[in-house]
């Protein structure tokens, strides 16, 4: 008796643990969803669930360690409308045209959600108070123009979007029309855009990392947004720039480090904004000034190793104490700032403004001495471009890694005594 | 030797430029290089494009019809060759002073000024009646129109 | 036999020279400085940066500048110190005697090129930042041979070693910066495409801007001359391009070679 309760009672759980999940299989997503109570959890066990999912009360979904939803690649997969309080948790989504639609909803959070092969990842319509944090958006093959964005923001406000990971979409984030946006330790590669603001008020964007985008942040009539500590490097494509602010007031870039972009920042019709503490570093171009004449500062960045520091089509800004690697004045009352300005303005960095195929030259053999040139010529300029206080010690400092390659060590040695004694043996009568 | 050479052709190629054709017509776009010359925006959504066709021989392109009339604003007229906007949903070219134009706030365009052009008044007019939205422009109104300030 | 003979004579004799063995110390040194200053302060970065600019500028400053002058004048002093009549008292044909001149030259500058890299690769490894990228080393061939052949030109061309100097330093400065100049001041004027077909016509027209343009092929930044050369430097990143370049930098040694042949033998029947 005592056997048979024993092979019973594994019997049974034998059946709780592979028979339940099949007959929890022969109800589709939505119909366990439907029959979830409001208010409470659903937990899904691993496995791949297929076919479109609306979510219309409040309720949070999370998965296990292998939870899948997967899609035809065609249509929209889950969406989340015309509700409050729901939470997305630990799910993957793979194969659909848009991952997750979230409609006129408030309170929505989307935490550790995977999407794979999306056309786009996510889209927040007309909602408030969203948090979206820690999803890895991956997006479809080829080229940026056909693809869609890893998430957009539309008519929304109170966002906080951290922790992501996006590659391979048009624009990483599109943010149009939201209010109280915070964008943070996101990382966006690949894609077109990484951040691209429209019609935005009150956003920040911070400690960001842009890499190998057309553009890491494109911001676009907007006002009040604070850039700062991003790390925007390698946007060195054809049309590639760190930054590009656009018809903006009131937008604070400090204490970015840009590197190896082709632009590091690019402004146009700016207005009542600053840009301080930046590191600019090997960029073909560090800044760009167009149209922008209302109220700018440039004031205690780092210029180092970039081919152009500073050109513009004659908009006037405010540049002071900024640092120049190829500041050549001297400091006699010892203040840290160089006794004579630096002027940033080069002949040829204003024609590369005005005409593309003056591209071509940049840093060739006839420019460089074009601008060996302009150093003294300009030295008289008072207006255009000068920095009347530069500063003469970087506030960084570069780090070098000392590691000693004794192949080349080796190498170059030998190559040199090969060389002279070549030279000796030959030259000898 | 060479420098001869280069003189001719120096002036072989100014003098095409003087004598070239004045019959403009728009270029494709190359979604790899081409970025709109007032925004910067890399062209992505072709179907709102615009170019216009100096007289000089090159091209400008805009992704988006307010671009495009703005830098038409602070061009000089003889500058301008011809300029032209992708009809929507056609997906041609057409010459943006003989286009109509259709504006509402909700009409999504790359930088929303949400201004759509069409080939025919007609097809404007079918737009409006189908969407149940949206309000008839010509291009003279387009000069008077308040860009991006709807929102 | 005569031909290896007389190459290897010219080498010896290239090497002896106090001259070449001043421009051998100085651009070593030169190469070594710039490459040292810049890897300490900056770090290591692919791309087109100031460093990579500066190394590039460099070599298309010095390497022609000295080849065309020790070139040319090596070839001036043979015609005007009756040395070439000498030599054409022996079997030796002009072809030899053209070609002999132009791989002793080549050698030679190949041999500081060897210092100059050697240099740099030991000392920038102890520097803690290395990168010495071949494309540089294979640009700086390029440059050798193509220049050596020009500088042969100059030196048959001129009437003496003064004038070949003269001469050299005008061939120079038009293909490291006056023909750059016009083109600019010349893209003032013109619209924005004929400037772009100008600068592809200069760029095959002129062996410096030759190499320059090949460094951004070969080492893959295309995207630095812009947007507007882009179909242009898709078609030379192509297999077809490749050949092209090729080709066109074995007209840009053979042309002049055969000129310079054409040129003593015109002259050699007067004498």
């Amino acid at each position: 008796m005592k056997h048979l309760c024993t092979i019973l009672y594994y019997f049974v759980l034998l059946w709780l643990i592979f028979a339940m999940p099949a007959k929890a299989d022969q109800l589709t997503l939505q119909e366990q969803i439907d029959g979830t109570p409001a208010g409470s959890v659903l937990v899904l066990e691993d496995g791949v669930y297929t076919g479109q999912i609306t979510i219309t009360k409040p309720i949070t979904l999370r998965g296990s360690k292998h939870t899948m939803l997967e899609g035809n690649g065609k249509e929209s997969l889950l969406r989340i409308e015309n509700v409050q309080n729901v939470t997305l948790e630990n799910i993957h989504i793979t194969d659909a045209h848009v991952g997750i639609v979230v409609k006129n909803t408030s309170q929505v959070n989307l935490l550790n959600v995977q999407l794979q092969n999306v056309w786009s990842g996510v889209q927040i319509y007309n909602s408030k108070h969203v948090v979206v944090n820690n999803l890895k958006i991956k997006g479809i093959n080829g080229h940026y123009s056909k693809k869609g964005n890893g998430l957009d923001v539309f008519n929304s406000n109170d966002l906080t979007i951290s922790n992501n990971k996006v590659q391979d979409v048009q624009d990483g984030f599109y943010i149009e029309k939201a209010q109280a946006i915070k964008l943070t330790d996101n990382d966006i590669k690949n894609s077109r855009y990484g951040i691209h603001f429209m019609y935005t008020e009150d956003a920040l964007a911070e400690q960001n990392d842009f890499n190998q985008n057309v553009t890491g942040i494109m911001l676009m009539m907007t006002e009040d947004a604070q850039l700062q500590n991003n790390h925007v490097t390698e946007q060195n494509g054809l049309n590639g720039s760190g930054m590009v602010l656009f018809e903006a007031k009131n937008i604070d870039v400090l204490y970015n480090h840009f590197q190896n972009n082709r632009t590091a920042l690019s402004t146009q019709k700016l207005a009542t904004s600053t840009v301080e503490y930046n590191t600019f570093q090997m960029n073909q171009t560090a800044i760009e000034l167009l149209r922008s004449n209302k109220e700018n500062t440039v004031y205690a960045n780092d210029f180092v190793g970039n081919i152009v520091n500073l050109r513009s089509d004659g908009t006037s800004i405010s540049i002071s104490q900024n640092y120049y690697d190829d500041y050549d004045g001297i400091d006699f009352d010892d203040n840290g700032i160089g006794d004579s300005p630096y002027v940033a303005l080069q002949s040829f960095g204003q024609w590369m403004v005005r005409k593309p195929s003056y591209q071509y030259f940049i840093e060739s053999p006839s420019v460089v001495l074009l601008n060996k040139m302009d150093r003294q010529t300009n030295a008289i300029e008072t207006e255009q471009l000068v920095d009347k206080e530069p500063m003469m010690y970087s506030a960084q400092k570069a780090t070098t890694e000392w590691n000693i390659q004794l192949w080349q060590v080796v190498t170059g040695l030998t190559g040199l005594v090969l060389g002279l004694w070549l030279w000796r043996k030959e030259a000898s009568v | 030797m060479k420098k001869r050479g280069l003189v001719v052709l120096f002036s072989a190629v100014l003098l095409l430029q003087a004598c070239s054709n004045k019959d403009f017509k728009p270029r494709g776009i190359v979604s790899e290089t081409d970025v709109c010359k007032v925004c910067n925006m890399s062209i992505v959504h072709e179907e709102y494009a615009g170019q216009i066709a100096l007289s000089n021989g090159d091209y400008e392109m805009f992704d988006d019809l307010g671009c495009l009339i703005e830098y038409m604003k602070n061009l000089n007229k003889g500058d301008v060759g011809k300029a032209f906007i992708k009809d929507e949903g056609e997906n041609n070219w057409v010459d943006v002073k003989t286009a109509s134009y259709v504006y509402d706030k909700d009409i999504w365009t790359p930088m929303s000024y949400g201004v759509i052009a069409f080939e025919s008044k007609d097809s404007a007019q079918q737009y409006i009646d189908k969407e149940g939205k949206g309000k008839l422009l010509s291009y003279s109104d387009l000069d008077s129109f308040k860009w991006g300030v709807h929102h | 036999m005569i031909n290896g003979l007389f190459i290897r004579l010219e080498w010896k004799q290239m090497l002896r020279s106090r001259w070449m063995q001043l421009v051998a110390v100085l651009f070593v040194f030169v190469f070594a400085a710039i490459s040292i200053i810049q890897q300490i302060a900056l770090p290591d970065m692919n791309g087109f940066t100031r460093q990579t600019a500066s190394f590039l500028n460099l070599l298309l400053f010095l390497l022609p500048l000295f080849i065309l002058t020790i070139g040319s004048m090596g070839i001036a002093n043979d015609l005007e110190s009756g040395w070439f009549s000498l030599l054409k008292t022996y079997p030796i044909t002009i072809k030899n005697y053209i070609l002999g001149k132009y791989v002793a030259l080549v050698l030679s500058f190949m041999l500081i090129l060897l210092l100059a890299f050697s240099i740099v690769l030991g000392m920038s490894s102890l520097a803690g930042q290395v990168h010495l990228p071949l494309v540089f080393v294979g640009l700086s061939s390029v440059t050798i041979l193509i220049f050596s052949a020009l500088a042969i030109v100059c030196g048959v061309v001129a009437k003496s070693r003064l004038h070949a100097l003269a001469l050299s330093l005008l061939a120079w400065a038009f293909a490291l910066l006056l023909l750059s100049y016009a083109l600019m001041a010349v893209g003032t004027i013109v619209a924005g495409h004929t400037l772009q077909k100008l600068t592809i016509v200069m760029i095959h027209l002129n062996p410096a801007e030759w190499v320059r343009f090949g460094y951004f092929i070969f080492s893959g930044q295309h995207s630095v001359l812009g947007p507007s050369f882009y179909e242009f430097t898709e078609f030379y990143s192509s297999l077809a391009g490749l050949v092209v370049y090729v080709l066109v930098t074995i007209c840009w040694i053979v042309l002049p070679l055969l000129f310079a042949g054409f040129l003593l033998r015109r002259k050699g029947g007067q004498v």
